[in-house]
């Protein structure tokens, strides 16, 4: 029992030391790590536009397929129906994703869903932490557990070391694209537009069949929410290169069925539709370049028109 | 449950001062419980098949040793058969079917004949493969039939050694169940200290360069030359991390409950030649084929060819103990070959370096050391690849287009921004000056020695070392769950 009570004693002490050493730590270098120009502040500046925008009003949601691959102003040019687009990262997850959406959507409005093939339901927490601390409103768009909490906090803690380090090397993580500022007024990512593009295609994996049973719980409990409201919600699948489509049929086509079946808004069309060549990605399959952004846009316009009359 | 989760952490925060707080005589049955809540949290229907097995090897342990003459043999051979029946049906099944089609077709005949579309319960092979060393240790006389059916089922499902490793001996682990178990101070220290030394491997080293290693190997068709050497390299160091990670924080959990299990690891990228890495990774599994494999093969009392062909088989079949697929056959093929070369060159070698002067030095020993490492990274291509082809493509193209590819290592996105790589190096550097001093000092002993403040800043820095640059975030499962 004297060992047992020692023991206690002292790995309390070691906890409390470690403990307070990573509450501490990130309250002291808070001036270095708040970057208000990382990508993920970009939100802030969306969610602005979503609740500026009279109704009805055209709302994309997605990853950064969407960010990337898509003109907004030609949209609303052509439509004569205001556009925001809210897409960010698929690493916000669904939940963030459409939580966000429905703080500002009214009677009459459009929902444009345009998810990656890989659509999880918690997002990253490190990005998460990152948005919380950012956007003052954040902590109401996703499930904040006790866990997360933790992580959170040790996420900060880590934070102090990568923005030291770039401070000390003079550098900043100056990928335009990871840029608050390189997301234009309506929420398109314009950064990468006219730029060479990046080789080699990342996120070239083959994907892999899931049950995509929460991801669908997810969709429909939104779909939902947007009906009482008065809302329309539309699934268009995300741009894809022609190149990698055999290899991924099986699990894309499983994908498209089980939408099908479940899913209780609007599908607009099918993966099919959705190829590029290879030359139209600008870095990852699902990220387009000036040209791919032209042509599906142009393609979106098209298969928009009948719904917005 | 995965080790490196918060669950993980809470559960061993529950269990282990609970397990103390209870009377010995109900300690086993609080450990059963929670080892079966561990294993449940996977896919709780799999405790089914886990199930099955335990009461066949323990009905067989029984009855082997209350028979005589040939119902001994019997009786075995229902436990093997049981318990490789299992691994056949949800291991083996589909890649058994999918070849037979294969040659089927070749010759022109056309059936088709079902796939099975189930997960692969976590851990079958490992604790396949511990029930089996207890029925078979039976048979030779070495271990007691256990008769607490409780007992036996906790040596089967142990939490900490359930589903990595390290695959026990029953002489080793059965009767520490019964020996009363005191709370130890030193020993729950080394235990704790062991398991953050584990963390340490898996959070900071293993998860943060798989990020790289999985950005090449799944599309390994992108690259040539140098990304393909650096995914290699970077993923023998995963490997290693990621399961003797695992290793240590089991021995560690279990540790500090008063349980001592085998040594899995012992710094085996410091091994001068094959059959010398063999006996430093994953010794339980290379002693578990050497103990009733190769042995009962005949070992190298046999005629020379008797003998290469008893290496070559049982490293083949210990490559299709990791995996259900033609690259892990290869890999258990290659290893068996490597072997083979070896014993077959060896005087010729030893000559050769006598008379270059070169025998027992240390620019030998390295020399031997990076050989060796080399020839196992080789085999670890086809270990990681996804599938033959992509490993021949790698194995092709790593010589190629060098100058050029070291150009894209610097410029194109792997999932590693600078910070990452700089981290990435930093903690592959402490990890090999922590083994390489261990292999000649122990390090437990040296902080073990320092004054009681140094020793707790010691600890406190390792823990927030693993918090401040630990990769989090990757939610990477460990590589050997998957056997």
């Amino acid at each position: 029992l004297i060992e047992y009570k020692t023991f206690f004693k002292n790995a309390s002490i070691i906890g409390l030391i470690i403990v307070l050493i990573v509450l501490a730590v990130p309250k002291i270098f808070s001036p270095i790590i708040s970057d208000k120009n990382v990508y993920a502040a970009s939100t802030i500046d969306k969610e602005n536009r979503l609740a500026k925008l009279e109704s009805p009003k055209i709302v994309i949601v997605g990853g950064s397929g969407s960010a990337f691959s898509i003109n907004s102003k030609m949209i609303e040019d052509s439509l004569k129906m205001p556009v925001v687009n809210m897409a960010v990262s698929y690493g916000l997850g669904l939940t963030y994703m459409l939580e966000e959406s429905k703080n500002g959507i009214k009677k009459g409005d459009k929902i444009l869903l345009f998810t990656e093939y890989y659509l999880p339901v918690e997002g990253s927490k490190k990005l998460l932490t990152l948005i919380n601390d950012l956007n003052p409103i954040a902590s109401e768009y996703f499930k904040f557990s006790v866990s997360d909490w933790i992580k959170f906090r040790v996420f900060d803690f880590q934070r102090v070391g990568s923005s030291l380090f770039y401070k000390t090397k003079n550098t900043e993580i100056n990928d335009p694209i990871t840029l608050r500022s390189s997301f234009n007024e309506y929420g398109d990512m314009t950064a990468h537009l006219n730029k060479p593009n990046r080789r080699p295609l990342k996120d070239v994996e083959k994907l892999h069949k899931t049950l995509y049973t929460k991801e669908l719980a997810e969709l429909n409990d939104f779909v939902k929410f947007c009906k009482k409201v008065g809302v329309n919600v539309y699934y268009g699948f995300p741009a894809f290169p022609a190149t990698e489509y055999d290899e991924n049929k099986k699990a894309i086509k499983y994908f498209e069925w089980k939408l099908k079946k479940n899913f209780k808004g609007k599908i607009l069309n099918t993966p099919e539709a959705n190829l590029y060549p290879e030359n139209d990605f600008y870095d990852t399959i699902y990220h387009l370049n000036t040209e791919g952004r032209e042509k599906r846009t142009q393609y979106l316009i098209k298969l928009l028109k009948p719904i917005i009359k | 449950m995965l080790f490196n989760s918060l669950h993980f952490v809470l559960f061993f925060l529950i269990v282990t001062p609970i397990y103390f707080w209870l009377p010995h005589i109900h300690r086993w049955k609080w450990l059963l419980a929670a080892s079966c809540y561990f294993y449940m949290i996977f896919l709780p229907i799999y405790i089914l098949i886990l199930g099955f097995t335990i009461v066949i090897d323990y009905y067989a342990g029984i009855y082997i040793e209350k028979s005589v003459g040939s119902q001994r043999k019997q009786y075995l051979i229902i436990s093997l058969i049981a318990n490789i029946g299992v691994l056949a049906i949800f291991k083996y099944y589909n890649f058994l079917n999918e070849n037979l089609q294969l040659f089927l077709n070749t010759v022109g005949i056309d059936i088709k004949t079902p796939i099975l579309t189930i997960l692969l319960p976590v851990g079958l092979s490992f604790h396949t493969f511990q029930a089996m060393s207890y029925t078979i240790e039976v048979y030779r006389g070495n271990q007691k039939a256990e008769k607490n059916f409780g007992i036996y089922a906790l040596y089967v499902m142990f939490y900490p050694q359930l589903v990595a490793g390290p695959i026990e001996r029953p002489q080793n682990i059965l009767h520490q169940f019964y020996k009363k178990q005191t709370f130890e101070y030193q020993r729950v220290a080394d235990g704790l200290k062991q398991m953050t030394w584990g963390f340490f491997k898996k959070i900071v080293v293993a998860d943060r360069v798989g990020i790289f290693v999985n950005a090449v190997y799944d599309s390994p068709f992108q690259y040539q030359g140098f990304p393909l050497i650096v995914a290699t390299i970077l993923f023998s160091i995963q490997i290693y991390c990621d399961f003797s990670g695992y290793s240590d924080i089991a021995i560690g959990a279990a540790k500090v409950m008063g349980f001592d299990l085998m040594k899995n690891f012992d710094r085996p990228y410091f091994s001068a030649s094959i059959s010398e890495f063999w006996k430093r990774w994953h010794i339980s599994l290379s002693t578990w084929f050497r103990d009733y494999l190769y042995i009962s093969l005949g070992g190298n009392r046999v005629v020379k060819w008797r003998w290469y062909y008893n290496l070559f088989i049982t490293f083949l079949l210990s490559g299709l103990w990791h995996g259900a697929d033609w690259t892990y056959v290869t890999w258990g093929a290659l290893n068996g070959v490597y072997l083979i070369l070896e014993a077959f060159t060896l005087s010729f070698r030893q000559k050769f370096f006598e008379f270059v002067k070169l025998k027992n030095t240390i620019f030998l020993r390295v020399f031997s050391i990076a050989v060796t490492y080399s020839l196992i990274c080789i085999a670890w291509i086809f270990f990681r690849a996804h599938d033959f082809p992509s490993a021949v493509y790698i194995l092709q193209n790593i010589p190629v287009n060098l100058k050029e590819s070291s150009k894209t290592l610097l410029s194109a996105n792997f999932g590693l921004d600078l910070y990452g790589y700089v981290l990435a190096i930093l903690s592959i550097f402490i990890l090999f000056s922590v083994e390489f001093i261990q292999g000649k000092y122990s390090i437990y002993i040296w902080v073990k020695n320092r004054p009681k403040a140094i020793r707790y800043g010691l600890y406190s820095l390792l823990i927030l070392t693993i918090l401040f640059i630990g990769s989090f975030d990757s939610n990477q499962q460990f590589i050997y769950f998957q056997f």
